[in-house]
């Protein structure tokens, strides 16, 4: 595979990003981030909700994503550019919107980096624990998980997605594997369902407050976008990976639920650091607890790896626009990675991860997300408005339009009620940090940005204008 | 075993850290920055030979 330059007409080098990208690799992007939310995460929503509870908060969530996925691809099959959603927001929304939805990815990406990392550190620790040494400091491990794989991401796309695609299969092969070795073909022999699922403990409002915890099933399957400039054909590539990725997802969090509601009572679940390994335990098979061990660790290890593949991409091409200073936007002449992009989300990462905070780290990775997704329903209805079918090509089409919007603005204004109900603080605190960072882009930054430049798609002008 | 492990994960995180900062060096030092910064939105250059980009349809807005 070649990594030279391409020679421009005017006779400079031009050295951009290498499309060398298939399905696979957009499967691999949006699962590999997502999947470590089957592992770990989801099951607070079984403390909030009790089992039932958690299975509606599996499915109304599965059904918010499932808009999220069908919007992200008929848009990024459209504007097929690094930065995914936030180059949808400036081609259709304006700057504003834009440099915000580029913020929300790259906070909730390197967050979610920074837990994945702490993770892995905590998972050794157990391990160390277990073999008789207690007291292991994780922050080593942290920072040499996210070096390694920072290190993948500066060498080549191609490698690290591919590798992506190889751990991020075996992680939910061992939750296949884990439910065919409980034997649901035989009710009651392994799985306790009958004696162990309850009424609802807190009521509808414990089923609403457990739908933030029904995002960790899925958070992260809209960064299949940021792989848009550098997939061989965004049009066919995107939808397919994005669509293929939604559909595994929603099986693994159906066969997640089924298991670990059946082998562990939902008062323990509702509270368990690692459920789905718990539940392996339950079994009483070594060999079930070490596939589980093994795919947790790799679901962690390819959720930050995916992590650090976009946030790059999105700091890299705010940097492109200047919306962020220009110099992040440098592609590297050989790897053709944003390599200063990947470099300067190293030490933010690991002080995210030195913090220790998972839940609070968490929870603003969610937050993030969420503000992201509730942008996606205004953005679709302006770009069917402004560029109505038949009038620009588009990769993919989704059915039933506005109706995907629509249900997609009602599950994020009730899931921000449910966050709310959690947690209101950080909710808050959130807010003001993107207002603030939003008057420093319009009273500061805008200012540097080419305005013309920023508007690179070959489309008619868009209608009313 | 574990503590000998510790170590060395600072050790290798800090070799890795450090080669992708001195091969980010050389590349500052080697190339141009305009060669660097080159990279354009939504050009996909296996179109650059004369080839019609897929979603284009109509004029620039």
């Amino acid at each position: 595979m070649t990594a030279e330059a391409t020679n421009t007409d005017a006779g400079q080098e031009r050295v951009g990003l290498l499309r060398v990208l298939g399905p696979v690799h957009v499967w691999a992007l949006g699962v590999g981030i997502v999947l470590v939310g089957e592992f770990m995460g989801w099951n607070f929503s079984v403390g909030k909700g009790g089992a039932f509870g958690a299975l509606i908060a599996c499915w109304v969530i599965g059904l918010l994503y499932t808009c999220v996925a069908m919007i992200d691809s008929e848009v990024t099959s459209t504007v097929a550019a690094a930065g995914g959603q936030y180059a949808q927001a400036k081609h259709i929304m304006g700057p504003l919107m834009a440099f915000n939805v580029g913020l929300y990815l790259v906070m909730a990406y390197t967050m979610l980096e920074a837990a994945d990392a702490l993770i892995v550190g905590d998972l050794l620790a157990i391990l160390a624990a277990q073999s008789g040494y207690e007291s292991l400091d994780p922050r080593p491990f942290v920072v040499l998980i996210i070096a390694l794989l920072a290190l993948l991401n500066y060498r080549g796309v191609f490698m690290t997605l591919s590798l992506n695609f190889i751990i991020t299969a075996a992680a939910f092969a061992s939750i296949l594997i884990l439910f065919i070795g409980v034997k649901p073909w035989q009710p009651g022999a392994i799985l306790q369902h009958q004696g162990l699922l309850t009424e609802l403990p807190y009521g509808w409002i414990g089923v609403i407050a457990s739908f933030q915890f029904g995002i960790w099933y899925y958070l992260g399957i809209e960064g299949t976008c940021q792989a848009a400039e550098e997939v061989r054909s965004p049009s066919r590539s995107l939808p397919l990976g994005t669509m293929t990725g939604i559909m595994t997802l929603l099986i693994a969090a159906t066969l997640t639920w089924y298991v670990c509601s059946g082998l562990l009572p939902w008062q323990y679940l509702g509270q368990a650091t690692v459920p789905l390994y718990d539940a392996s335990r339950m079994t009483g098979s070594l060999l079930l607890q070490i596939f589980l061990f093994v795919g947790t660790m790799f679901a962690a290890t390819a959720s930050a790896n995916g992590c650090i593949n976009d946030a790059s991409r999105a700091w890299f091409s705010m940097g492109r626009d200047r919306y962020m200073p220009q110099w992040f936007g440098a592609v590297h002449p050989v790897y053709r990675t944003p390599y200063r992009s990947i470099l300067i989300l190293i030490p933010i990462a690991v002080s995210f991860a030195f913090t220790g905070l998972l839940d609070q780290v968490i929870t603003f990775s969610i937050l993030s997300g969420l503000l992201g997704y509730t942008f996606m329903p205004i953005n679709m209805i302006l770009f069917r408005r402004k560029w109505p079918l038949g009038t620009i090509r588009r990769g993919y089409v989704h059915p039933f339009h506005p109706l995907p919007a629509i249900v997609l603005m009602a599950l994020c204004v009730t899931t921000f009620f449910a966050t709310y109900l959690g947690f209101g603080t950080q909710l808050l605190a959130m807010m003001i940090f993107y207002i603030v960072a939003s008057l420093w882009f319009v009273l500061h930054r805008y200012k540097f940005v080419r305005r013309a430049d920023q508007f690179t798609m070959n489309w008619p002008k868009p209608q009313g204008y | 075993m574990w503590i000998i492990l510790e170590y060395a994960a600072w050790a290798t995180a800090a070799g890795i850290l450090l080669w992708m900062v001195m091969d980010a060096a050389r590349v500052n030092r080697q190339f141009n920055e305009d060669t660097l910064m080159s990279s354009k939105e939504g050009v996909d250059e296996l179109l650059e030979h004369g080839e019609v980009p897929e979603a284009a349809e109509g004029g620039k807005g």
